[in-house]
């Protein structure tokens, strides 16, 4: 056992901390009441190599494996959960299913742009009538000659109306729907016949744009399908797993900022003539705060490294996920709680890291939906299959 | 154009807390960082552009400072790490920096930061000066070089100079004279997973005699500054309570 | 970082496995229904070395480190918490306390005695003093022939087998938590009266006493760390139960969890498993997430102290997170079994009972909280008190 981290996981560390002080968190505010992203920062976040942790250096990817990504996730989501959203779509989901599954051709095409920051990805799956259950998807594709032709909508798709390049899931064969005869394909959105809705009017991470996706006969070439004819739901399910990883350590982020943000409250705050973190009640909020923060450290990592190692993760990725939004949905209502009326001011943070913790517990599989992935691994092992 | 750069590591002030009353300084989480104004050197060196040398004293500190050097885009770094150094002053830290200038086979500039936050003694730069017999500026802002020549603007209590500088020269780099970049991620898992990232030298490898290394100072203690005593804020006439306080003083 | 264990890791959780699984889960009804500690398995344990775990084979150990040993204490819990708890109990507060603070002397006489079989006890508590031991009632006198006691200890573990105890009483009162020293005391000592058993809800197979100290001597080569430095020893030896406990908390999650997944496979409901019933699934999926995640907190509170950097802090987060997780653990399998679970035909109503004592032995939910505030407000640079 060896609970260290690497010197250059230390130092990749150091760096973010500094970005995120100097650079995101003045911005933070700002990103939440103009709902837009800021452009001059995701330039800086290029050059610092953010937009593609841990992807090849083959690639242009930064080379950090998964536990710098989630290293880059606990960091930026601690300062400003809309931005770390906004790259969790990019690399998590959207680049990693092409990552994961793509052609050499295909990664060589898109990956460098995608690392580089120049392409903004997405992750198209969500459709009007398909959520939690993805074998739901209508988005048909159609073939013809070296093309096919893709007809459909997607919903709620983070970086919608910024990307560059979507990775979608669609139907090639009706027959035999989502599992054997649904696709991914890489769909540029200069593409004629693809267009934007309206960004979404959310509670939370305003800052991270979500939309509608039209696809109106958009051609797209054969050579940009994603993995194997049919088999995209497996790829995108595949994603789905390994992106929990790195979602619980920024829900990592978010409840230990919010521990910090109480820490430094309570040591000002005097009610009763002292200090109110001489108040055991409060205490006891900041104690059980740090140990869920704790347990929910190591649990990350541990995962991280289980991916980094070649090993299984799929139950312990949906345990990040479903304690993670948890942990982090309870410190922030408890940091809230003990700043009183100031904590529900829109002049101070925390309402903002509130209501954008919240989504943590829905998207990416709803923390139903986790738990029966992580009932059915463990079921599995003691010898019995389960139904959803 | 060759340039020399040096380095320290501190302990990060975001690790301490600093106890007046016990007249301590408590380490909460031992880590280190950069001297500021270190930084500022380094990247003063950086747009200048060149062949851009690291040099640092020390143990893994000080290596973990030239590692974020070398990320931050510098071609080469050296840790001197010898036991003979670590208790040497300025005055042997000047010669053992001037042995590095040799062993480089002389460089073009040696930049430093013009202020050390722990101890602020700022007397590396001015005796590495002395010793190679070379001009030197501190609090330097603006540093640019041409035709053998470096300019550079100096401040000194709030008066502004310029300057310029026959090279080879030592030039002390004033905090906040610029915007140190960040090192990009890519640099930094390269240059933390590459062992010869950082090459180490003793003090027999730049043939430094013990003489030289002697320290001519000897600490004998260390002590808080007196506490400055707070402002007062006015409220009401301004005016005419700042003219009776200027009357009485 | 490594998250493997080592070969050796391996190689004794397998170990602690099999024993558990052959030897003591056979009698961990017996051992609560009967209420006593289950001596025969103890006595096979300390021939393999369980009992002196982490001492040093020179004194008849094992020498294990921190994450070992703990390995094996989840590996008892998982079969029978009385067990496991009576070891911890023995080993982390009354062996390790010799091992760190005894004299040469010390060890050699009583370590081998206590990796042999005769277990060891610890007393602290009094009556007036639960989590706040820093004013002792009992008073140790030095006067002719050594020192003479005079005192009660309250909820002794291991009180009637324990052949050793490890006594703290005040030797300079006035100096509260200054003026304490620690004891090692012979069960055999006349002055030395092991009385009422204390019973419980429960954790029923670990012996709880009410101890007596009515006069003396005891030599003064008896007396354990230096004189008036006993508080210190106290609370080190408390921080590596709690340490333990954490261990012991994960094995009984573990095993409550076991219970219910094995039930639920079992029991029909409405034509199909109840396995099969998505509420239940949550339940299951909730109990493994909280187990995996007090697993490494666990074992990363052990790392800590193996390596021999501060682990007090990751130990307190780790018992408090364990105590919680036990105790939820073991109440939602006992809910997935219904009316069974109520009924003591089935381990999940001892597992439930024994998971309840979690919260409350080694330092109860409420002051293990404040020792976590404490420590984060530190660094914050707040001093709080209890």
């Amino acid at each position: 056992m060896d609970f260290t981290f690497s010197p250059h996981h230390i130092a990749l560390r150091r760096m973010l901390r500094e970005f995120c002080e100097e650079e995101l968190r003045p911005r933070a505010k700002r990103l939440d009441q103009t709902g837009q992203p800021d452009r001059e920062v995701l330039r800086q976040m290029g050059e610092l190599g953010l937009f593609g942790v841990p992807f090849s250096q083959k690639y242009g990817g930064m080379g950090a494996g998964e536990t710098g990504y989630c290293i880059l996730m606990e960091e930026l989501n601690r300062v400003c959960p809309s931005t770390a959203t906004i790259i969790g779509a990019h690399i998590g989901i959207g680049a990693m299913s092409l990552y994961l599954d793509g052609s050499e051709a295909l990664k060589q095409k898109y990956l460098p742009a995608i690392c580089a920051g120049r392409h903004i990805a997405a992750f198209g799956l969500t459709e009007p009538n398909a959520g939690s259950d993805a074998a739901g998807i209508q988005l048909r594709a159609v073939p013809e000659g070296d093309s096919y032709y893709l007809d459909g909508q997607k919903m709620w798709i983070t970086n919608g109306p910024i990307a560059d390049v979507v990775m979608v899931l669609a139907v090639t064969d009706p027959a035999l729907g989502a599992r054997g005869g649904a696709t991914v394909f890489a769909v540029e959105t200069k593409w004629d016949g693809f267009s934007v809705g309206k960004p979404e009017k959310k509670m939370g991470l305003h800052g991270s744009p979500t939309s509608l996706l039209n696809f109106d006969g958009v051609r797209v070439p054969k050579e940009n399908v994603v993995g194997q004819l049919g088999l995209g739901f497996v790829t995108f399910m595949k994603t789905l797993d390994i992106g929990r990883v790195s979602l619980g350590a920024a829900t990592l982020g978010g409840a230990q900022a919010a521990l910090e943000t109480a820490l430094r409250w309570v040591k000002v705050r005097s009610q009763f003539g002292r200090a109110i973190a001489q108040l055991q009640s409060i205490q006891f909020m900041l104690a059980d705060m740090a140990t869920d923060v704790e347990a929910l450290r190591s649990l990350v990592y541990r995962t991280a490294w289980l991916v980094d190692n070649g090993q299984p993760f799929i139950k312990e990725a949906g345990m990040c996920k479903l304690l993670g939004s948890e942990i982090a949905s309870r410190c922030i209502d408890r940091a809230l709680q003990i700043h009183g009326a100031l904590g529900l001011s829109r002049d101070f943070h925390l309402e903002r890291g509130w209501r954008d913790a919240r989504i943590a517990e829905i998207f990416e599989g709803t923390n139903e939906i986790q738990r029966i992935v992580i009932a059915s691994e463990l079921l599995q092992e003691v010898g019995v299959r389960i139904r959803p | 154009m060759k340039i020399l750069v040096v380095l320290r590591a501190l302990q990060d002030p975001a690790g301490i807390t600093v106890n007046r009353k016990a007249q301590k300084v408590f380490v909460n989480r031992p880590q280190w960082v950069f001297n500021p104004s270190d930084r500022n050197a380094l990247e003063a060196a950086l747009r200048l552009g060149g062949d851009i040398v690291v040099a640092a004293v020390g143990g893994a500190a000080a290596e973990q400072v030239l590692r974020d050097a070398r990320a931050m885009g510098a071609g080469r770094a050296l840790l001197l790490r010898d036991q003979a150094l670590a208790d040497a002053d300025a005055f042997g830290l000047a010669n053992a920096l001037k042995a590095v200038v040799h062993h480089l086979g002389g460089v073009d500039l040696v930049l430093c930061g013009s202020q050390v936050l722990d101890a602020d003694l700022a007397q590396v730069g001015p005796r590495l000066a002395q010793a190679l017999d070379w001009p030197f500026a501190a609090n330097a802002h603006a540093v640019q070089a041409a035709d053998g020549e470096v300019a550079l603007i100096t401040s000194r209590r709030g008066e502004w100079r310029q300057a310029a500088l026959t090279l080879p020269a030592v030039v002390a780099v004033a905090p906040d004279s610029n915007k140190p970049r960040l090192p990009a991620g890519q640099q930094i898992i390269n240059v933390y997973t590459d062992p010869g990232a950082v090459e180490t030298l003793t003090a027999a490898d730049l043939g430094l005699s013990e003489a030289e290394l002697q320290p001519l100072t000897e600490p004998r203690g260390q002590s808080f500054p007196a506490e400055r005593e707070l402002g007062r804020r006015l409220d009401g006439d301004i005016a005419g309570q700042l003219a009776d306080i200027l009357r009485k003083a | 970082m490594d998250f493997n264990l080592s070969e050796e890791q391996v190689m004794f959780r397998d170990l602690f496995r099999d024993f558990a699984e052959k030897e003591v889960a056979k009698v961990a009804e017996h051992t609560d229904k009967a209420e006593a500690p289950p001596l025969e398995v103890l006595q096979k344990a300390a021939a393999q070395g369980f009992l002196g775990a982490t001492f040093p084979e020179a004194h008849g150990g094992a020498a294990m480190d921190q994450f070992t040993y703990g390995l094996l204490l989840t590996a008892l819990a998982r079969q029978c918490a009385s067990t496991a708890v009576t070891v911890a109990l023995h080993t982390s507060l009354v062996g390790m306390t010799i091992l760190e603070a005894g004299t040469e002397a010390q060890r050699a006489e009583y370590l081998p005695r206590l990796a042999g079989g005769e277990l060891g006890a610890f007393a602290l508590t009094e009556p007036e003093a639960g989590s706040d031991t820093r004013q002792l009632q009992t008073r140790a006198v030095l006067a002719q022939g050594g020192f003479h006691f005079d005192g009660v200890k309250t909820w002794v573990g291991n009180g009637g087998p324990a052949g050793l105890f490890l006594v703290f009483a005040a030797t300079d009162p006035a100096r509260r938590q200054d003026g304490i020293s620690a004891f090692l005391v012979d069960a055999a000592a006349p002055w030395l009266v092991v009385g009422h058993r204390e019973p419980t809800l429960g954790l029923r197979g670990l012996d709880v006493r009410t101890l007596y100290l009515e006069g003396g001597p005891l030599p003064e080569a008896a007396r354990l760390g230096p004189l008036n430095g006993g508080w210190a020893l106290a609370e080190q030896a408390q921080a590596r139960f709690k340490l333990a406990l954490a261990a012991i908390s994960l094995g009984v999650a573990e095993s409550a969890l076991d219970l219910g997944v094995r039930f639920a496979i079992e029991r029909k409901q409405f034509g199909t498993a109840i396995a099969q019933k998505g509420a239940l699934q949550a339940y299951f999926a909730d109990a493994t997430t909280e187990i995996e995640a007090l697993r490494h907190l666990t074992y990363y509170a052990a790392w800590l102290a193996d390596q021999g950097q501060p682990f007090a802090a990751a130990a307190n987060r780790a018992k408090l997170l364990g105590a919680r997780i036990a105790k939820e653990t073991a109440n939602r399998m006992l809910q997935v079994h219904g009316g069974y679970g109520f009924s003591d035909e089935y381990a999940i109503s001892r597992v439930y009972r024994d998971s309840r004592a979690l919260r409350i032995l080694g330092g109860t939910d409420e002051f293990v909280r404040f020792l976590i505030a404490q420590d984060v407000l530190q660094d914050a640079g707040v001093a709080i008190q209890p």
